[in-house]
């Protein structure tokens, strides 16, 4: 139920749900670390990151599968593997610090938001429903671009307030990986 | 609001009150998107097409309050998006062009309009929905020729904001045709030093900082994915 309760708090603050209105929650949170090695900003990254790790290796996963030209394959694949350590090793941090690991978010909690930064179950939808050719293709590395930027952005906040050294280094090399997926998409959409 | 902006003050109220009630400020909201295809001009800073600012971290970013017709949203910081004299790439088209957007996150929707100049050549109505996760518009470009800024806006339903994206267009005729963006620039490997955009088959071999690393699946290299921090990638032999 904390878990629960801390994900759905983090879930308001990131769509933007409380536009125009007051939003009243119950939160707790674990208590700090006693040495000062990781802050909360450490904590939400990993928090956010675990969710936004395992959509993308999902969409990866679709389009290693399904893409018809061979560079989008073999890009899919090395950003499923790749992002599967990273999500293993940001699981290991939380669970060292008995932070909770946030996953199986609550569809219903961002309904009508268009999820939050990155985990979005329409988007993942769309992937699965649409057959193998040019137009799977064109849909996946434009949504794969989206949510890569999103990653981008979770990473610069951890790079920025971040305490953790080894967090930050991961949040230094997910901010230069995603930019690089990024570029190498749009060239894969441009031609 | 940033994303930093609401982790700050999500952080703050958790130090206020870690057990107790919370009071969450309203936010704006988060929708983020903008034109990818063509390439936008944001597009073109994020894809390293043209150099630019911080607007390559974020070519989503550009939001700015409803009825502007500025290519940054009147942001300060991505002013450089209205300079004309850089060198925006702009895409061959015809009378009809598809855009694209590309959403980081999807807001309810007043509606998306498109403008070269004053003159509005098309508006789709958002219905106050969210839009679906891919989205394509198809614009007749009422005759105009020859090299054009087009601006397009995404008016946000529940908010006073809208994103802005400029995409440079070379309608119809003789036009010569846009030059395909450059692929990342392909370092040599120096005698087998592990170098970014270099493509790398299974079992290829590679030196990185004196260690020897095996290739365990074809790709092509990236910054960050340098191969002592992908052991998904790279077998250190």
């Amino acid at each position: 139920m904390m878990k629960r309760c801390l994900l759905a708090v983090l879930l308001l603050v990131l769509s933007g749900c409380g536009v125009g209105v007051t939003e009243t929650t119950g939160v707790s949170l674990s208590a700090p670390p006693p040495d000062g090695s990781y802050n909360d900003t450490d904590v939400m990254f990993l928090q956010m990151a675990v969710p936004q790790h395992e959509q993308g290796i999902e969409m990866a996963r679709l389009a290693a599968d399904r893409a018809s030209r061979d560079d989008v394959r073999d890009l899919a694949a090395a950003i499923a593997a790749t992002q599967e350590d990273e999500l293993a090793e940001m699981k290991d941090w939380l669970e060292k610090w008995n932070q909770p690991v946030a996953y199986d978010p609550d569809p219903n909690a961002h309904t009508g938001h268009g999820g939050m930064h990155g985990s979005d179950p329409a988007v993942l939808e769309v992937l699965r429903d649409t057959p193998a050719g040019p137009d799977f293709d064109t849909r996946f590395l434009n949504l794969l671009t989206g949510h890569q930027h999103g990653a981008v952005e979770l990473a610069r906040m951890e790079e920025k307030d971040g305490r953790h050294p080894d967090a930050k280094a991961l949040a230094g090399r997910i901010i230069k990986s995603r930019t690089a997926q990024i570029q190498q998409m749009g060239t894969y959409l441009a031609g | 609001m940033s994303l930093k902006r609401k982790m700050v003050l999500f952080a703050s109220a958790a130090t206020i009150a870690p057990l107790g009630l919370v009071v969450l400020p309203a936010g704006t909201a988060s929708a983020h998107g903008y034109i990818s295809t063509p390439p936008s001009r944001q597009a073109q800073c994020a894809q390293n097409t043209v150099s630019c600012g911080d607007i390559k971290w974020e070519p989503q970013s550009v939001e700015g309050p409803k009825g502007l017709r500025s290519c940054s949203g009147g942001v300060g910081r991505f002013e450089e998006l209205n300079d004309d004299s850089k060198p925006w790439r702009a895409t061959s088209v015809g009378q009809t062009v598809t855009f694209t957007w590309t959403f980081t996150a999807r807001h309810a929707t007043d509606n998306f309009e498109y403008y070269l100049g004053n003159t509005k050549v098309a508006e789709f109505d958002g219905n106050n929905q969210q839009p679906p996760p891919t989205l394509s518009h198809t614009v007749n470009l009422g005759g105009a020729s020859g090299r054009q800024k087009l601006l397009a806006v995404w008016n946000i339903g529940d908010t006073p904001n809208a994103f802005y994206s400029c995409v440079d267009l070379q309608v119809g005729g003789r036009a010569p045709e846009a030059p395909a963006p450059e692929p990342p620039a392909a370092e040599q490997p120096a005698s087998g030093t592990w170098a970014s955009g270099t493509s790398y088959p299974a079992g290829s071999e590679v030196t990185f900082n004196g260690t020897t690393y095996r290739s365990l699946q074809s790709h092509t290299a990236l910054p960050g994915w340098e191969p002592a921090s992908t052991p998904a990638l790279w077998q250190a032999e």
